[in-house]
């Protein structure tokens, strides 16, 4: 039962995503915020964490540099949302710590594809 | 559970995580003659895979998995080279 | 599908809800700042989540909305009231387009040309001199993607990795000897490709996994690993692989798959031919020490099919070293036997002279000389001292010159790696533009760094966002309650049999104990049956803000469509309602505040001649009482004429002629709610739309509420509604007519009278009833109720109940019991029909209809 943790703003958006992830095999929880998803990760342990770049709040990348300083998230994979023109953002998500970016609107085959790669078991 | 490890056998079953790597590690050290079970294996992170290619312990079942053939030959060969 | 649909419709409009609130606050007050940043956010979340459904003219529309917020936020644009409005007209479009959206009635074709006019007009504030015209083809920030693909380029081809022979030296080099021949012969493909990839050693940290990176590289044929023997003293947590691996695809599937790894990999192309011509060598060394005649002859033969065949009888025969295996294979698989190298180069040349093209206008033939020097001029343009911007444009200049004059066709290698030296040089070069980098780029990350300023609050304020964030909310189908609600209102009927049952019990079962049990429970689970049910209706509770909130809007587009100043002062918005009630409160209330900006606010000018501000001011509060909210509506406007209103209800003959005389003042302003009146004789298209004030007090009856106004000449216009807070639990009585069953409210019963015919008289055309020197006067319900008139027996059973208008007789055909129930208001077609005040489920699945005393006596 692989779990990936959701975390936007948009519940549009998260619904999206869950509808693929469901879908393509993988069980799907989900945060409104960044200083939600704090609180429920310490519940969950998910294999990865997909995370929105800009909430009102903490921002995606401050919450994969918070998180990454837990032993829990050390090596967890995790992917931010951003737009087309943040690509200095995705740099530096990945000095935070994040493995890598998707570009919204995320299409689905990529989202699953990346997912697939980071995820091995299903 | 994706990684057993018995008294002189470790079993990989399955996906082993990151996580057990430091296991998997510390028990190899802990006595030679440690040997792996690697026939239900169907993945791993990489972490798993150095431990297993860095500290070359005796395979004592060679993983089933199509998907790990070149582990098989990693293991099994000297020359470290893979051809799918 | 069509679930995500409405979620993102539902999301949608509540931020722009939340923009529009944010707009008109700007109106009113002059501090910006957070509150555009706040409008941003929410055009901009409308238009990500747009762009998951085919509705490109609204995202595009969202989108232009969105770059002109960003201006306005950036400060590059001063907000105007121009641009308020232009951007609530925006808000206004979308909303309309979800309406559409909901029905299924959008169109695309429809949605273009409004999309772009108001687009254009939006980006027109942005770019004052020169407006954009929109097109849905416009990429957003192109710039920066091209210069993405050339920092990808830097990143893929190492400045390291020269031409072609380089590559080819590292694939043999990290390989074993036979590797290329084992290449060769599994792939026929030219498009071939040799990654060296170095992931670094912390990567475990940012969740990166190399092993299965590597193997799932598109199109792998095959790699090398290196990794080291490991100590008590490793680290395994730190990754100290790299490999080295050879496949089949397009270097740019390759960059595609390695997006997340840049700097830790280089890629680049081998040319298959140039690979076999490598090779040729070995090949031929291998087949000479192998000795094989058949093979030999079928060689010199030049028969393909004859090497193939006895390459493969070869192969399963013997013990071969890698070497020769790898040989065989290679022309088992039909390859090309190389030939000797003196015959290669002449091939080589003799490809190149045989350029002699018939068309002699574009092509000259290519000596070797030349070749040489093109070989020598790539070699120079990749050295770091031509790295410099004086140099390379000229150096660059001349060798596509001579790429022109020479046109060398056949050569594609050659041409190609020359013209990706000349690209890198050019693109090295320009690195340091890349720091300043483009009008675009730099704006946008300006507007991120002020982005993280304003979200990056203090950490107390930090801490206090999180703490609101505590109270947990449930987003609940309404659907839901609704069941909930009815549920809860059978369950009250239902424990209303307990009492009979307990009678029964003791009557037929003969147990008062039992009897005496049943109803010690009954009390129980009337308690808990009671608790359920204030608590369910608590549920259904609401802000009254959620009605409200449309209002300040509403105003302030009336006011401006008639010219007139008007600021609307709201308070006590937290007071709760129930939501199924809460429309029933909302429709009343925009015809009075309507009534109030169209009849009651005076002109600007006009209120500064009588000494008034030039404002008008409408105060709308809403104040808790008892079960009930008060909700008063107060203009400072003109006030209502009760001499006016007299004798244009005269003019209607609304009212006698001696009434018109001797009316006091405050029975003249009631008036105002009998039915067919206008207060303006021309119907403004506004509020004149058939709706007077009858309409309003009989929607504010049905509701179950009250309404009373007052007003003075000049000075203003006060309504007051009165109206319950919930469906409250109603003790009814119910009665039969013609079959059917029916109720009154509990309270207005006075008493029920059963009376011989002959007992009831005739004064003045009406029906009356004598009972303790009272007259009461009758009403058929039958009647009343439109049905059929029935042989009427000897007993009349009369109802006897209070209105306002004094107290009544309703005949009916039977008595029945009094029960609780959950009186629902009548919803659709029904709702209509000012008789009945509401409905109620009865345990046995019927419905009952609760009659208005009111209504009905006044039909009569």
């Amino acid at each position: 039962m692989s779990t990936i943790h959701l975390i936007d703003d948009s519940a549009t958006m998260l619904m999206s995503m869950e509808m693929l992830l469901k879908r393509a095999g993988y069980t799907v929880t989900k945060s409104n915020s960044a200083e939600a998803a704090m609180k429920d990760l310490q519940e969950i342990t998910p294999k990865l964490i997909i995370t929105d770049l800009n909430m009102p709040g903490m921002n995606g990348i401050d919450l994969i540099q918070t998180l990454k300083q837990q032993t829990k998230f050390r090596f967890m994979p995790m992917l931010m949302l951003t737009t087309e023109s943040q690509q200095s953002r995705r740099e530096e998500a990945k000095r935070a710590g994040a493995t890598g970016w998707l570009v919204k609107p995320v299409e689905p085959d990529q989202l699953i594809g990346v997912v697939k790669q980071l995820v091995p078991a299903a | 559970m994706p990684l057993v490890l018995k008294k002189k056998v470790a079993v990989l079953r399955g996906h082993c995580e990151i996580e057990d790597a430091e296991s998997l590690f510390n028990w190899l050290q802990e006595s030679s003659g440690r040997s792996l079970n690697l026939k239900e294996l169907t993945s791993a992170h990489t972490a798993i895979y150095q431990v297993i290619l860095g500290f070359q312990p005796t395979i004592s079942i060679m993983p089933e998995d199509t998907s790990l053939f070149w582990l098989k030959e990693l293991l099994t060969h000297d020359s470290k080279e893979v051809w799918l | 599908m069509s679930e995500l649909l409405d979620v993102f419709i539902n999301e949608s409009r509540e931020n722009l809800e939340s923009a529009s609130r944010g707009l008109l606050t700007i109106q009113s007050s002059s501090s910006h700042n957070g509150i555009i940043d706040g409008i941003f956010r929410d055009i901009h979340t409308i238009k990500g989540s747009s762009d998951l459904f085919d509705i490109k003219p609204l995202t595009a529309l969202a989108h232009a909305a969105e770059d002109l917020l960003d201006c306005l936020r950036a400060s590059e644009v001063v907000y105007t009231e121009e641009i308020g409005d232009l951007l609530l007209e925006v808000l206004d479009q979308i909303s309309s387009w979800f309406d559409e959206l909901e029905l299924g009635t959008e169109n695309m074709n429809e949605w273009k040309p409004v999309s772009v006019k108001l687009s254009d007009s939006l980006r027109a504030f942005i770019n004052a001199d020169n407006p954009k015209v929109t097109s849905y083809e416009e990429q957003p920030h192109p710039v920066s993607s091209s210069s993405e693909n050339v920092i990808g380029n830097i990143a893929s081809e190492s400045p390291g990795a020269g031409p072609f022979t380089s590559t080819i030296g590292t694939f043999t080099s990290k390989f074993s000897s036979s590797s290329a021949i084992i290449l060769l012969a599994k792939t026929q493909s030219e498009n071939l490709y040799l990654i060296d990839y170095q992931p670094d050693h912390d990567c475990f940290f940012r969740g990166e996994d190399p092993f299965n990176v590597l193997i799932t590289m598109p199109g792998l044929l095959g790699f090398k690993a290196a990794f080291p023997l490991l100590t008590s003293e490793s680290d395994i947590y730190e990754s100290a692989l790299s490999f080295v691996a050879i496949g089949e695809a397009d270097i740019s599937e390759i960059d595609s798959h390695m997006a997340y790894y840049e700097g830790q990999y280089h890629v680049s192309h081998i040319s298959r031919r140039e690979l076999a011509l490598s090779c040729a060598a070995e090949i031929r060394d291998a087949v000479e020490k192998l000795a094989n005649e058949s093979l030999l002859i079928a060689i010199e033969d030049g028969e393909l099919e004859q090497i193939q065949s006895v390459a493969e009888l070869l192969q399963t025969s013997g013990n071969h070293d890698p070497m020769t295996n790898a040989v065989l294979c290679y022309l088992a698989k039909g390859n090309e036997y190389p030939a000797n190298s003196t015959q290669a180069h002449m091939q080589g040349s003799v490809k190149l002279e045989s350029l002699q093209l018939t068309d002699n206008k574009h092509v000259k033939s290519v000596s070797l000389y030349e070749v040489e020097l093109l070989q020598q001029q790539r070699k120079l343009l990749d050295a770091e001292y031509y790295n410099r911007e004086l140099m390379l444009p000229s150096v660059a200049n001349l060798t596509q010159q001579l790429l022109c004059r020479f046109a060398i066709e056949c050569d594609l290698t050659c041409e190609e790696s020359i013209r990706n030296a000349i690209d890198r040089a050019l693109s090295v070069a320009s690195t340091p533009l890349e720091n300043s980098q483009p009008e675009n780029d730099s704006n946008s990350i300006d507007v991120d760094s002020h982005n993280r300023h304003a979200s990056s609050n203090s950490p107390a304020e930090e801490g206090a966002k999180s703490e609101r964030h505590v109270v947990k909310m449930l987003k609940v189908d309404q659907e839901k309650i609704d069941y909930l609600m009815d549920i809860v209102g059978e369950l009250a009927v239902a424990k209303n049999s307990l009492p009979y049952l307990a009678k029964q019990a003791e009557k037929e079962g003969g147990s008062k104990a039992l009897s005496k049990q049943i109803k010690s429970h009954f009390s129980i689970v009337n308690r808990l049956t009671e608790s359920l049910q204030s608590a369910v209706l608590q549920i259904r509770m609401v802000p009254v803000s959620h009605v409200f909130e449309r209002y300040p809007r509403l105003v302030r587009d009336l006011a401006r469509k008639l010219n007139k100043k008007i600021e609307l002062v709201m308070s006590g918005e937290d007071t709760e309602f129930d939501k199924n009630l809460i429309e029933s409160l909302s429709e009343p209330l925009i015809h009075l505040l309507r009534n109030s900006i169209d009849h009651g606010i005076e002109l600007p000018d006009l209120r500064i001649q009588q000494g008034k501000a030039e404002k008008g001011r409408i105060d709308l509060i809403a104040t808790p009482l008892d079960d009930s909210v008060v909700i008063e509506i107060r203009d400072d406007g003109k006030g209502i004429d009760p001499e006016k209103l007299k004798m244009l209800a005269f003019q209607k003959g609304i009212i006698t002629e001696h009434q018109l005389e001797t009316m006091n003042d405050e029975d003249a302003l009631q008036l105002i709610f009998a039915p067919g009146f206008s207060t303006n004789e021309e119907v403004s298209d506004l509020s004149g739309r058939g709706v007077g004030m009858d309409a309003v007090r009989t929607m504010v009856n049905q509701a179950g509420g009250k309404i009373e106004m007052s007003s003075e000449l000049g000075i203003g216009t006060t309504f007051k509604l009165l109206l319950p807070q919930t469906m409250s639990v109603n003790h009814v009585m119910m009665f039969e007519v013609a079959d059917q069953m029916f109720a009154v409210s509990m309270d207005a019963v006075v008493e029920t009278v059963k009376v011989h015919r002959s007992e009831i008289q005739r004064i003045r055309n009406q029906n009356v009833l004598v009972i303790r020197d009272k007259l009461i006067p009758l009403c058929e319900l039958r009647s009343a109720l439109g049905f059929e008139n029935q042989e009427k027996g000897e007993e009349c059973s009369i109802l006897i109940v209070t209105s306002p208008t004094g107290e009544h007789g309703l005949v009916i055909d039977k008595f029945h019991e009094g029960i609780d129930v959950i009186q629902k208001p009548l919803e659709g077609v029904l709702s209509g029909y000012s008789h009945f005040s509401g409905t109620a489920l009865l345990g046995d699945g019927r419905v009952l209809l609760i009659v208005n005393i009111q209504e009905i006596l006044a039909c009569h």
